[in-house]
């Protein structure tokens, strides 16, 4: 639906109605929350480098804890040491 | 619409980036370079260690109000008569920078991309805009700006390194310009090119944690500093230091000189795709403040409505049939020293008079 709108601007102004479209489509998704976090976290609030930030994302095996801005009851994915069959061998 | 929401750090100075860099795509840096010939570089680093002197000052002077911006500090120097003179000066000093921002690129985009277009469709674009996020709240207007800066400083990075390599050393020669006098005297002026000092009395109340404030003001100037010095050094190598009479358009014609070999050439849309969104985000921001100035003088709950009164007071004042040659004395003349009034004397002023009035109350107790 909304690439209709963004046709019609583009249509009318080219870039300039594009880029409005833009700048109003994204303004209006900044302001929306799902499940109470913030659309675009973790890039828009910026939440730090640390932590799988969704910037820096590390190997699967490191990814030893959840999010922050989940705010879970378990914060801890996985154990230190994921890949057992490596230290035993 | 939420206009109680505080900005964190990151939010903050990516705000004052956006307000004080916005500059360059308005013809400052033509008028800078104009003024001192190829003194340019030797007379950004020492207008930008005069204000940074200055902001540290500033920083130093508001320590003492909590939480408090330029109108509720002279509420509290000089009472409601104050209050009204200050926020009716910020009024006019913003309204006079947005219009200036407004007309001119408005009138530069007319030019190259709409020559069949009357201005008022792409104004009215802009003003649209304005509307949108000021109505949407301040929450989406200071996210966005998270998304906007990184490509900005990017940008003016890759047009930085694109067209230094192909310049002639000699253009940036004699350093110090055409005269001492010329670069340190005359140049003074150009301090009106870094506005941080115009913009950051505003943010203290809207900081979620106001330790952070002179953090804010130093990151954000610094940022802005290194941005603004990248240009005009471009600026200067690529349209040299003889003076013109007639502005050109500086930054679209630095743009259009990008091109990454043969493969990559004029990429001039994308960049300004990327201006456009910067001047959108900055006119809303100063019809955010223009709002909040408005609230706090008259004490009006819901803003809603003076967006409407200031995006078409802006719009008309747009439309006022000023030629270029008055814009462009708006610009060099008028916008310039308003700036240094404002920055360097009306707000120093009241914060002297404040942190002596709070020296004096603590005295007698």
């Amino acid at each position: 639906m909304i690439r209709f709108i963004y046709i019609i601007l583009g249509y009318f102004a080219g870039f300039l109605g594009i880029t409005f479209g833009f700048f109003v489509h994204f303004l209006v998704l900044s302001s929306k929350s799902s499940f109470g976090i913030p659309f675009f976290t973790p890039y828009i609030p910026f939440l730090g480098l640390e932590n799988n930030n969704g910037i820096f994302v590390e190997a699967v095996w490191r990814r030893e804890k959840r999010d922050n801005y989940l705010n879970t009851k378990k914060p801890d994915l996985q154990e230190h040491i994921s890949m057992k069959w490596r230290e035993n061998g | 619409m939420d206009n109680h929401y505080q900005i964190g750090k990151v939010e903050a100075i990516f705000i004052i980036v956006i307000l004080s860099t916005s500059k360059l795509i308005a013809n400052f840096s033509f008028y800078f370079v104009n003024t001192v010939g190829s003194g340019v570089i030797v007379n950004f680093i020492y207008i930008g260690i005069i204000d940074f002197a200055f902001m540290i000052l500033l920083i130093y002077l508001q320590q003492k109000f909590q939480n408090s911006d330029i109108i509720d500090i002279s509420e509290q120097v000089g009472g409601k008569l104050l209050k009204i003179l200050c926020g009716l000066v910020c009024i006019t000093v913003l309204i006079l920078s947005a219009f200036i921002t407004l007309k001119d690129f408005s009138s530069i985009i007319q030019k190259v991309y709409f020559s069949n277009f009357s201005i008022i469709y792409i104004l009215m674009f802009f003003i649209l805009a304005v509307l949108v996020a000021n109505f949407v709240g301040f929450k989406s207007l200071a996210r966005i700006n998270l998304l906007i800066v990184p490509f900005v400083i990017m940008a003016i990075l890759a047009t930085f390194f694109s067209i230094i390599a192909k310049i002639n050393n000699k253009s940036l020669t004699p350093v110090f310009g055409d005269s001492y006098y010329k670069t340190f005297i005359t140049g003074l002026s150009n301090v009106f090119m870094i506005s941080n000092l115009s913009y950051v009395l505003f943010l203290k109340p809207l900081l979620k944690n106001e330790s952070d404030y002179k953090k804010i003001c130093i990151i954000s100037y610094i940022i802005s500093w290194i941005c603004i010095l990248l240009v005009l050094i471009v600026t200067e190598l690529l349209f040299n230091s003889t003076p013109s009479k007639e502005p050109s358009n500086s930054v679209f014609l630095l743009v259009r000189s990008v091109n990454f070999g043969s493969f990559i050439e004029r990429i001039d849309s994308l960049f300004i795709l990327l201006c456009v969104i910067c001047i959108f985000s900055y006119l809303s921001f100063v019809v955010f403040l223009i709002n909040r100035i408005f609230k706090k003088l008259f004490n009006i709950t819901d803003e809603k409505m003076i967006s409407y009164i200031a995006c078409t007071f802006l719009f008309s004042l747009c439309l006022f049939p000023i030629s270029l040659s008055a814009l462009y004395y708006l610009e060099n003349y008028v916008y310039r020293y308003m700036i240094i009034l404002f920055s360097f004397a009306f707000e120093f002023s009241i914060l002297i008079i404040g942190n002596f009035k709070k020296r004096i109350r603590k005295e007698k107790t």
